[in-house]
């Protein structure tokens, strides 16, 4: 394969004002495919590779290498929308004499990320009971009174009342069943201590009761198990030809900070530059406006490297949500595997059963 | 409280694939429907059946944006069925998941191992 066209396969160009060859071009026409292009799962586990950059509770930033961008954009989608997580979903406000009213009181309790884990809990379909595998049930009891031993004169609301404000620490887990024990090492409870609810006054009061369930991110953004869940694709830069010592500056400071590194000769003073890290470079193509750096970088992109960037709300560790939405994904595909093979069985069973009705009749 | 009318808030469809009536039986050549599914299943699968060279064609696509469902065209060359290559497609998928899963695992573990180990330095060195 000549040495243009392998470019073109792994990296997409930059231009000033365009893209050169953005889509994937492993797709030749019928009888042109060369050995690479066709998809086998022995040459997929020798080329792909993982890489993990930063590792938290709340946040992974790793490298897929080696994939398509369709699989990797099905993850991050997934990530999005798809991996199951605990939220409020039906609210019995018993008592709210607050100022806000019901709608919206229950709408921001629905939004207030809960600790649970969701895999120790079953999907409730609309047909199903509430039972300890499905629900969670949460108490929220808040009343506002005036501080007895508050100072005269005193105008900050928190010293003048007592719960002058419900947080979501006030929310209390109501165990059901056998729950008690089985979570009795990592409680349910809000994922935040002091997400304001709402601030209260003297003789307002809240008396409300929720069920949270299992539920997805494509059916309401409570259910969504991330903040951010983001790709970018790993930046390349060349350096064609030597850049002139005295423009050396210039050319550093086209680029994001720590991409380009420096060196200068002790002896005579002259400048070389460098790329040090392309990965911290954020693409501008500031090079690309001065005409003295023309023909001198080239800018693109790795087209199967994809630096991922996860952000947890805080119900799962960040590297259990990207090993979920990868079960999710094989999920969904064993799920269409069985039913096509289904549908399969019962034509071919129908087709078989018309045969059997010819024969006997002759 | 229920004012009675329930949403569903998670439901499976009674009927997760179907095939399209074509004018000719040729089974070379066939649109299934996947319901309850959108670019995250179409586009993979779409991936990975156009690098089988036995697929002659392949697209996908959401007829309605409403409507929770995508059509996979698929078209094989002679002696080939438009069923195989989306059960080909489907067993890859599930082999790249199981790949992807325990590459990702394993490197999370490793880097989990390397900070530790490095945290453990320091804290001697602190002693």
């Amino acid at each position: 394969m000549s040495s243009a066209v392998d470019r073109k396969k792994r990296f997409v160009e930059l231009k000033s004002n365009r893209i050169e060859h953005p889509s994937s071009i492993s797709f030749p026409p019928v009888g042109a495919y060369e050995h690479e292009d066709v998809f086998s799962i022995e040459k997929f586990q020798k080329t792909f590779k993982v890489q993990v950059i930063k590792l938290t509770d709340d946040h992974i930033e790793f490298d897929f290498v080696g994939i398509d961008a369709a699989l990797a954009n099905a993850i991050r989608r997934i990530l999005l929308a798809e991996v199951p997580t605990m939220a409020i979903e039906n609210v019995y406000v018993k008592n709210n004499t607050s100022v806000l009213h019901d709608e919206l009181l229950c709408h921001r309790l629905g939004l207030i990320p809960i600790y649970a884990d969701p895999r120790q809990f079953d999907f409730k379909f609309a047909e199903d009971e509430a039972t300890d595998i499905n629900t969670i049930v949460l108490s929220l009891n808040v009343k506002c009174t005036h501080n007895p031993s508050a100072p005269a004169g005193a105008s900050d609301p928190n010293v003048r009342y007592i719960n002058s404000t419900a947080f979501s620490r006030d929310i209390k887990w109501v165990p059901q069943g056998p729950q008690a024990e089985r979570f009795a090492e990592d409680p349910i409870r809000p994922v935040h201590d002091a997400i304001e609810i709402i601030r209260l006054r003297p003789g307002q009061e809240l008396d409300i009761d929720m069920h949270c369930v299992k539920g997805i991110g494509k059916i309401h953004a409570k259910w969504s198990p991330v903040s951010t869940a983001f790709y970018r694709i790993m930046p390349q830069i060349d350096i064609l030809k030597p850049i002139p010592s005295e423009l050396v500056d210039k050319f550093v400071d086209c680029f994001s900070p720590g991409v380009m590194t420096v060196s200068t000769d002790s002896k005579t003073g002259t400048k070389t530059v460098s790329v040090a890290n392309a990965r911290n470079d954020s693409m501008s193509r500031e090079v690309m406006r001065h005409p003295e750096f023309a023909d001198s970088v080239r800018i693109s992109r790795v087209r199967d490297h994809f630096i991922f960037s996860v952000e947890s709300v805080g119900m799962l560790p960040s590297a259990v949500l990207v090993q979920e939405s990868i079960k999710v994904l094989r999920e969904k595909a064993m799920r269409v595997k069985l039913e096509l093979n289904q549908l399969i069985t019962n034509s071919n069973g129908e087709t078989g059963a018309g045969d059997a009705d010819v024969s006997e009749a002759s | 409280m229920s004012c009675g009318v329930t949403v569903p808030y998670y439901s499976e469809p009674a009927v997760k694939i179907s095939i399209l009536p074509e004018v000719d039986s040729n089974p070379a050549a066939a649109t299934f429907v996947l319901f309850n599914e959108d670019h995250t299943l179409g586009n993979s699968l779409r991936h990975l059946l156009m690098r089988n060279p036995r697929v002659v064609y392949c697209g996908y696509s959401a007829p309605h944006p409403t409507e929770e469902k995508i059509h996979l065209r698929i078209q094989t060359e002679e002696g080939y069925t438009a069923v195989e290559a989306l059960q080909k497609s489907l067993d890859d998928l599930v082999s790249v998941c199981d790949h992807m899963l325990d590459t990702f695992t394993e490197s999370v573990t490793e880097f989990a191992t390397a900070i530790e180990a490095s945290e453990g330095t320091a804290d001697q060195m602190q002693e």
